[in-house]
């Protein structure tokens, strides 16, 4: 698995393009972060930032692999279909750790530096928001291993706008206040062991597509 | 473990072709050659033998393991090239050695350098500035270099020249030159086939049609061509197929030997294995 862990890192940040938007995404939120000191933009961006580094490792490699149809030569290597997909699922998971830790610190950063909300808060939204960017990688995950790149890809953005507009809709209709004093810590317990049990049911859902698929 | 791949009535079965009940063994330490036209199941086949597909069979083993139980335990000590699979052309043979290496067990990256520098390719160059010809020996230079047992290639040669083809049979032949050593292969260039196989398989329609020994088929098979009398005389089962022409037949026999005895005279063509192949197809066969 490790192998394929290595050649999906390579996908992701070795191959220009990829790096190239990595770098303009990770940049713009960078500077979204950095200049736009309220909690709308807080929540934002750490939610933005730990849904989408988190789940995108997958379009990167899925396309890498359908260019080149690498799947053949991978069944071929001494893995079983189950640890193919399993080596996928523990990128994503690292993935969103790093992007989570990222996303901590500028947490960080906004309650310490900035003052721009309490600690507590900031760190109950930001657990809400890893058990989110859980949920949608698992999400993602399916979708790539059902419908390929190509498709897959339409229908992330598409979910990724509903996403961005169910937000922006909550806000508008409830005010931000509401959407603050909603019982975090009920939504943080809840949310968190949800996610994980999908992330682990979307594993389990890829395989059975992926066994499918190569029948 | 005497045979590299052991196979009894491997089926597969899709929703408009049928790989149907193929057996055969390929003895260690020789190549056999799978030889049929598009869409006679070759790579269906490999991909059945390698675990890629399920099918169903009474018994599918490579290297001494089943397939489907033990098919990652086997896939060790195989290594697989294929005309229509490929590393990502992005990757350069650095990278491709490094990540390799955390795939197989075996792998010996100095074998892998060495194969590099003996192929004259550059370590650092992506695979997509590379030719074709080089893209190839990178595969062969990565397929060997965990020491694998057998070599299973699709079509590995097709689309490269006789020259660098004639490269890849010499490093095929080194290959075997180890007794434990085998190589399954299918390609459409028969003419290659004839310079390496030891044993010849032939796939029409998803059956196999016959599995011989290379010498066998040399021995056994000829093409003669002669008028309707002489076609009348000879025995139906000394006819493997004919294709009528304007004035004559041309008739496939695979008995050349009896043939011989009773004919003394009649001169009998040697069967190249694109000769067999096409009168296979393209011939009738006597009823």
């Amino acid at each position: 698995m490790k192998g394929i862990i290595l050649k999906d890192l390579y996908d992701n940040f070795r191959v220009g393009k990829n790096l190239a938007s990595y770098i303009f995404g990770g940049g713009f939120i960078v500077i979204l972060g950095l200049l736009i000191n309220t909690k709308f933009n807080f929540l934002w961006v750490t939610l933005i930032t730990a849904t989408v580094f988190s789940s995108c490792t997958i379009e990167s490699a899925c396309e890498q692999d359908e260019r080149a149809n690498f799947n053949r030569m991978m069944m071929s290597f001494p893995l079983s279909k189950s640890q193919i997909v399993a080596a996928r699922y523990l990128l994503a998971l690292c993935c969103a750790a790093v992007t989570n830790l990222l996303t901590f610190l500028y947490l960080l950063y906004c309650v310490f530096l900035r003052h721009i909300l309490s600690f507590r808060e900031a760190a109950e939204f930001w657990g809400i928001a890893l058990s989110f960017s859980i949920f949608f990688s698992g999400l993602t995950h399916i979708t790539y291993y059902l419908f390929g790149k190509k498709l897959a890809t339409i229908i992330y953005v598409i979910l990724f706008l509903i996403v961005g507009v169910t937000y922006s809709l909550f806000v508008v209709v409830l005010g931000l206040t509401d959407i603050l004093t909603v019982n975090r810590t009920v939504l943080l317990i809840a949310s968190f062991p949800l996610s994980l049990g999908f992330f682990g049911l979307s594993y389990l859902i890829s395989v059975q597509i992926y066994k499918r698929r190569y029948a | 473990m005497e045979h590299a791949i052991q196979v009894k009535n491997l089926t597969k079965t899709y929703k408009d072709f049928t790989l149907d009940h193929i057996s055969f063994d390929l003895p260690r330490g020789t190549i056999m050659g799978l030889i049929g036209e598009n869409g006679a199941g070759k790579s269906t086949l490999i991909n059945a033998i390698l675990g890629i597909s399920g099918s169903e069979y009474d018994q599918a083993d490579i290297l001494g393991y089943d397939i489907s139980t033990h098919g990652r335990y086997a896939r060790e000590d195989v290594a697989a090239i294929f005309c229509d699979s490929h590393f990502d052309l992005e990757f350069t043979p650095l990278f491709l050695g490094k990540m390799l290496s955390k795939v197989y067990k075996n792998w010996d990256q100095k074998t892998y350098m060495d194969y590099l520098e003996k192929f004259d390719l550059p370590f650092k160059k992506r695979l997509k500035k590379m030719s074709t010809g080089m893209r190839v020996k990178v595969e062969f230079a990565a397929a060997l270099s965990h020491r694998p047992k057998l070599l299973v290639l699709d079509e590995a040669t097709s689309g490269l020249d006789p020259v660098f083809r004639d490269e890849l049979l010499d490093i095929l032949r080194d290959f075997t030159e180890d007794e434990d050593h085998s190589v399954f292969i299918s390609s459409h260039i028969t003419s290659d086939l004839d310079k390496i196989a030891d044993y010849i398989a032939y796939l029409h329609e998803g059956k196999l049609q016959f599995v011989s020994s290379y010498d066998d088929l040399r021995n056994n098979y000829g093409i003669i061509s002669c008028g309707q009398q002489f076609f009348d005389a000879l025995s139906r089962e000394d006819i493997a197929a004919y294709r009528k022409e304007a004035y004559s037949y041309r008739v496939l026999i695979n008995n050349r030997q009896k043939l011989r005895q009773v004919f003394q005279d009649i001169q009998i063509e040697n069967a190249s294995i694109e000769d067999i192949m096409v009168f296979y197809v393209k011939g009738e066969k006597v009823q």
